[in-house]
Order: structure tokens, then sequence, then C-alpha cells
């Protein structure tokens, strides 16, 4: 095998693009691939989900939760008419977000106000961490 | 238009869909977030001007897992054609969309010019 080392062999900065890709964390690139955004945060009684879904009405998204998987599903439907330009996105959509806590079923809401959808999973009290004293003797 | 250049907000240009009906032309743009009291939108000679910032509110006392979105200033520029009746535009908002109708005005007779080849 030979090895080319000459100035127009760039493999050190080919490698190297390569594995800083492979190593990049992806989620920036990820997220404008996904449709809709998702913020994901948490307060100590309850995690949030919130989603940036325009042009979708509450009765067009369903949300199941199942076995900690959070399913968000739902369709835009195109605009009638004449188009001359269209960027919107349109069409299904879905997004999964695992929750590795247990969560109340009972007590899961969801709200949408202009275009956000927010949805909040309280959390079963058992799984707040608690703070244990220590008697001294 | 000044608080859209003044803000130190990250500026996007928000996904806009240009439809033509019968009696007008609808222009939708995605802009989730904005409240209709932040919703900004004028015409400035041949030029619908519409800008908004958003108000997502990403709680100091949450601690954050994934965030894909924030808050941004929306802003898009738009050149209005004769055949819009500049007087007459309307705009709604739902669901984070903003609908602008242009109505269609009668078009105006343009000077056309025979020329004669010799």
């Amino acid at each position: 095998m030979v090895i080319d080392f000459g100035s127009f062999y760039d493999f050190p900065r080919l490698l190297n693009t390569l594995l800083t890709e492979i190593d990049a964390p992806s989620s920036a690139l990820r997220a404008k691939n996904h449709f809709p955004p998702l913020n994901i945060s948490e307060t100590e009684d309850t995690i949030y989900v919130k989603a940036l879904i325009p042009g979708a009405a509450i009765e067009d998204i369903e949300l199941t939760l199942s076995d900690s998987i959070l399913a968000l599903k739902g369709e835009i439907q195109p605009k009638q008419g004449r188009y001359h330009r269209q960027e919107r996105p349109t069409g299904p959509f879905s997004r999964v977000v695992s929750i590795n806590i247990p969560i109340e079923l009972d007590k899961v809401g969801a709200t949408m106000k202009n275009g956000v959808l927010t949805i909040s999973l309280p959390k079963i009290q058992a799984s707040k961490p608690r703070t244990i004293h220590i008697q001294p003797k | 238009m000044n608080d859209f250049c003044q803000s130190g907000l990250p500026k996007v240009r928000p996904a806009s869909d240009i439809i033509e009906r019968e009696q007008a032309f609808h222009i939708y743009l995605d802009m989730p977030g904005v409240s209709r009291e932040q919703l900004n939108i004028e015409v400035e000679g041949n030029e619908l001007i519409v800008s908004a910032g958003t108000t997502h509110g990403v709680g100091s006392k949450e601690r954050l897992h994934s965030l894909e979105f924030g808050d941004v200033q929306y802003g898009i520029m738009l050149a209005l054609s004769e055949q819009v009746a500049a007087d007459k535009i309307e705009a709604h908002m739902e669901n984070g969309v903003v609908e602008i109708i242009l109505p269609k005005q009668a078009k105006k007779p343009t000077g056309r010019i025979k020329i004669n080849v010799e």
C-alpha cells in the first residue's frame, strides 16, 4: 500500500473533520430537521415539554403517554389556493420523548397558546428526592 | 420597524406562504409565541413590514434538559404589487400563524406602446 503524503493529500484534515463530525453533539443539527422543536425543562415537582407547532389547533394534536414514553403526533393541513411561495411545514409530524421518571398520569395537562404547546407532567411524589435527617446518637 | 432593528434577540424571518385566491392574496406567517399585542404590521410605501418579538419565558426556576427554541425577534418585509388594494389589507392571528389578506384591485391599465418596425 502506498500512502501519498503530498500536499494534495489531505488525509489528516479529512480524518479530523470526520472525527469531529462523529464526536460533535448533533443536537443542534437534529433540532433543525425535527419538527416541532421541543424544549424540555423540569422543576421540583413537574416536567414541562414545550413545542412550537404554529398552525395546529389543540384538536389536531394527539398526545400519548405510555411506558414512560411521551409521543406527540399531528398533522398540519396545507391551505387551499394557488401557492406562490411555500415555506411553512405541512403534513404529518411526530416527536417522541422518553421520560424516565414516574408520572402522575391523571394530572398530566396540556395547553396551547399562540402556537406553543405546553405539556405538564407532574412527578409522582415518591420519585421526588427526599432529605433524610440523620440523628446523632 | 425600529424595535426590529434595536432588539438584542436573534432576528428570524418567519416561514411564509403566499397563496393566491380569487379575491385576494393570502400571506401566512409562522410566528409561534407571539401574542396579538406584540404583533406589529405596517405598510410603508409599497412595502409590508411585519415584526414581533416572542416571550417564551424560560423560567429561572426550571432546570433545562433540552433547548431547541428560544426567544427571537421575527421580522419580514414584503413588496406589494400594484394589484393589491393597500387600504383594504386585513390581518388575523390564530394558533401562532398570522394571516394577512391583501385584496386584489382592478388592474390599472398599463401603458402599452406599439412600436412599428420599419
